[in-house]
């Protein structure tokens, strides 16, 4: 279905001090004769504010979304954009449909006019023929309750009238697309709730909805989605291996990150890549180093071997895959933390979900598995052919069965994606576990639900077969149970995620750990 | 039918599309501007009448009766009144026109609607008070008993066609400059009153030396005051080549200042 809104790479950028600078011709004249057409650039590029910077989203017809964010992200621009106000700096919006945006209620009231002209005017104003308000004329007095009033010079009204009054006419626009900017929540408790009662009937209409509000509780009750106005960054934490656990497995590791990146390419996701590269063997040169070098987006930590010998010496073998993500994760300063793999391919439905839709704190989002066969070159791979069906082997359905049920470990494993301070709030992986046969990204899933996150399934991910990716451990071990209501969540000690050891800054990109 | 907004966003055939689905608007901007206008007074519309009239008599008392400008064999003030008719519709456009962007700041920063609408309905809603004091004007001639050419009358709806050109593209343009510039709101006042006597109003253009004559001509308020003069008073009606030349002017001006709007109106919301 095409969608009803389509929003690709919208920016918009203002001059803070153009009103000051510009409002005297004889100044704009000194500045000419002054500089002429020396005049500096760079000079004026400073003071430039990017209101909106390369956004990117699509609305489906009849989709309530929200737009939330913090003051000054750009939410009301974005609605001034979409109903034409002002225009983009660069970018494009394709509309399906008549728009109709209430900005303000009473934006076009005149408050010389009486309440009777001004539902006319007011009307007029926002594109409704005159056909059309008269025919809802009635219904829009009735809804307002001043019926009273109605050749009453709107000056004369108190304040909870006008607003009755310029929610009513606005509330009985007939258009396919409404922006709506903080315009619920008029009038006294009653009144309000007469608005949200309004709003769920013209949901109910199947009209498309925008919708900007601090009001939390609104939003969440009246849209299906939300969307973000302001860029936020992903962190895709993984693991390297310098081994020759897999041949070729650099060249392999960087036509994944690079196949990964290449799909935020233009959305409002900052991606970038966290390496973890855990017991370097000496003799070959750091698989960090090399990656750091060629890509400017990926940081890396590098552990010593030495930590690592320390750890297998340990009376129970500790896990080290735990130690190395939770070093990542700890050190994280993006938004989101996508836990992930090397041989990991994210599918086009995850990441349209990821750019689309507003990713929500406390919860954890997670992914269907899907191995596909091994090929010789993915170092070209496109999409169709990552996605292409008859490459498929296997699924993991990490939905089915519930983690905390057996047989416990069939989830679905590289990918729990969670906004970071959240992460940080469980400490990561557990550091305590001695057991390689609990599947870790399970483990982790039921300590997120049990501290009372949420869970998400958004789409598919695309995994490089290696033979045991669909061995159920549980089925391996059928006379073990693993109670895993115990100890969750579980606590790591403050030293969590390497903490106190020695951190050693290498470069703006490259942290060695000893 | 899918709609696209970029940056550049506006056509001249897709602003005249958008003028002719919101004409609705454009009445009720009208409608509001004469609604609005006379609202708690106590004469109410008598103010239309009031204006003109008060004028004549002043401008007779002055420039008939002490300056004793030269008028021929017609009363100085049916002489000076059609002067004033035209230069009436023309200040009051220009004022309203420039300022309408700037006083319909809530409109422009929380609505969109073509924005050449207003400029437009600022000068247009002047020629309900252009009516009245036509109306006025026949009952000046019943009073002083004076039968003018069956020309005037013709004359006189072509004569508005054109000043009505030249007042809208000079309003749009003054609107938007206004809106970049707030000096415009002080130059306006100052430039209207020089204009009134560098227009042939309260005096004959033959009475102006050879010399500046050439000026006048590009006047396109001189040629049209004077050429509307001929019609109802002349013995002959020579006045094409002039009254042309001001048509083309006033279109350019048209030109100019709908284009100059068009260019700029994007920014409105921003700057306004």
């Amino acid at each position: 279905m095409k969608p009803v809104i389509e929003v690709a790479h919208l920016s918009k950028k203002y001059q803070v001090f153009s009103r000051k600078k510009r409002v005297l011709l004889r100044e704009e004249l000194e500045r000419f004769f002054r500089s002429g057409i020396f005049s500096t650039p760079q000079g004026r590029e400073n003071q430039l504010f990017w209101a909106l910077d390369d956004i990117s989203f699509s609305v489906g017809a009849g989709e309530t979304v929200g737009v939330i964010g913090p003051n000054g992200s750009g939410k009301s621009t974005l609605l001034k954009i979409l109903a034409g106000i002002t225009p983009p700096t660069s970018g494009q919006v394709t509309l399906q449909g008549k728009i109709t945006s209430l900005l303000e209620a009473g934006a076009g009231f005149h408050f010389e006019l009486t309440g009777r002209e001004n539902i006319y005017f007011c009307g007029a104003i926002l594109g409704m023929p005159r056909r059309e308000i008269s025919r809802q004329f009635a219904e829009i007095v009735d809804f307002s309750g001043i019926e009273n009033f109605l050749d009453t010079p709107v000056k004369f009204y108190s304040s909870g009238m006008y607003v009755r009054l310029a929610f009513s006419v606005t509330a009985h626009l007939r258009s396919d697309i409404l922006l709506i900017d903080e315009a619920l929540a008029v009038g006294d408790e009653a009144f309000q709730k007469k608005c949200l009662l309004k709003m769920r009937q013209i949901i109910r209409e199947g009209r498309t909805i925008l919708f900007v509000s601090h009001n939390l509780a609104a939003i969440s009750d009246l849209c299906q989605r939300c969307l973000s106005t302001k860029r936020f960054s992903l962190e895709f934490t993984l693991i390297g291996r310098n081994d020759d656990y897999e041949p070729n497995w650099r060249e392999h590791l960087e036509s994944t990150i690079t196949y990964n990146r290449a799909l935020f390419t233009g959305s409002n996701i900052d991606f970038r890549v966290a390496l973890v590269e855990w017991n370097p063997p000496a003799k070959k040169p750091k698989l960090a180093e090399t990656l750091v070098a060629k890509f400017p987006f990926l940081r890396a930590i590098v552990v010593a071997p030495e930590i690592h010998r320390e750890l297998c010496r340990s009376r129970e073998f500790k896990i080290m895959l735990n130690f190395s993500l939770n070093a990542a994760i700890r050190t994280s300063q993006a938004d989101f933390i996508l836990i992930s793999g090397a041989d990991i391919f994210l599918g086009r439905d995850t990441v349209n979900y990821l750019k689309n839709y507003g990713l929500k704190r406390k919860c954890l989002y997670r992914a269907e598995r899907v191995s596909i066969r091994r090929k010789a070159d993915f170092s070209r791979a496109r999409p169709e052919q990552i996605e292409n069906p008859p490459e498929i082997v296997g699924i993991d359905v990490c939905d089915l069965p519930p983690y905390n049920q057996p047989p416990y470990t069939n989830a679905c494993g590289d990918f729990l994606l969670l906004d970071t301070d959240s992460c940080k709030i469980l400490r990561g992986f557990d550091e305590n576990i001695t057991d390689a046969r609990l599947h870790l990204d399970s483990r982790f899933a039921l300590s997120a639900a049990a501290s009372g996150f949420d869970s998400k399934l958004i789409g598919h991910i695309f995994h490089i077969d290696h033979k045991h990716s669909l061995v159920n451990m549980g089925d391996k071990y059928p006379g073990k149970k693993y109670d895993f209501t115990k100890n969750i969540p579980y606590a790591n000690s403050e030293e969590w995620g390497l903490r106190g050891r020695k951190w050693e800054k290498i470069s703006q990109q490259l942290d060695f750990v000893s | 039918m899918a709609k696209i907004i970029s940056q550049n966003q506006t056509s001249l055939p897709k602003v005249l599309q958008e003028l002719w689905n919101q004409r609705e608007l454009f009445y009720f901007l009208v409608w509001r501007d004469i609604a609005l206008r006379y609202k708690q007074t106590i004469v109410g519309v008598v103010w239309v009448v009031l204006q003109p009239v008060a004028m004549t008599i002043v401008f007779t008392f002055l420039f008939g009766n002490i300056a004793k400008i030269p008028t021929g064999s017609i009363p100085y003030p049916l002489f000076v009144y059609p002067g004033l008719m035209f230069w009436n519709f023309f200040t009051r456009a220009v004022s309203a026109s420039s300022e309408s962007i700037v006083a319909n700041r809530n409109l422009i920063e929380k609505v969109y609607f073509p924005r050449l609408v207003l400029p437009l309905a600022a000068t247009i809603v002047n020629l309900v008070d252009f009516l009245v004091s036509f109306l006025v004007f026949t009952l000046l001639l019943v009073y002083f008993q004076f039968s003018p050419n069956l020309m005037g009358f013709l004359f006189l709806p072509l004569a508005l066609v054109v000043l009505l050109i030249f007042t809208a593209g000079l309003g749009a343009f003054l609107a938007s400059l206004n809106v970049f510039y707030r000096d415009i709101r002080f130059i306006i006042p100052f430039a209207l009153q020089i204009l009134l006597f560098l227009t042939p109003i309260v005096y004959p253009a033959n009475l102006v030396g050879n010399k500046y004559t050439f000026f006048l001509k590009f006047n396109p308020l001189a040629a049209i005051i004077e050429s509307a003069r001929e019609a109802f008073f002349g013995s002959t009606f020579s006045y094409w080549p002039g009254f042309g030349l001001a048509a083309l002017v006033s279109l350019v001006f048209f030109g100019l200042g709908i284009g100059v709007f068009l260019k700029s109106e994007k920014y409105f919301a921003d700057i306004v």
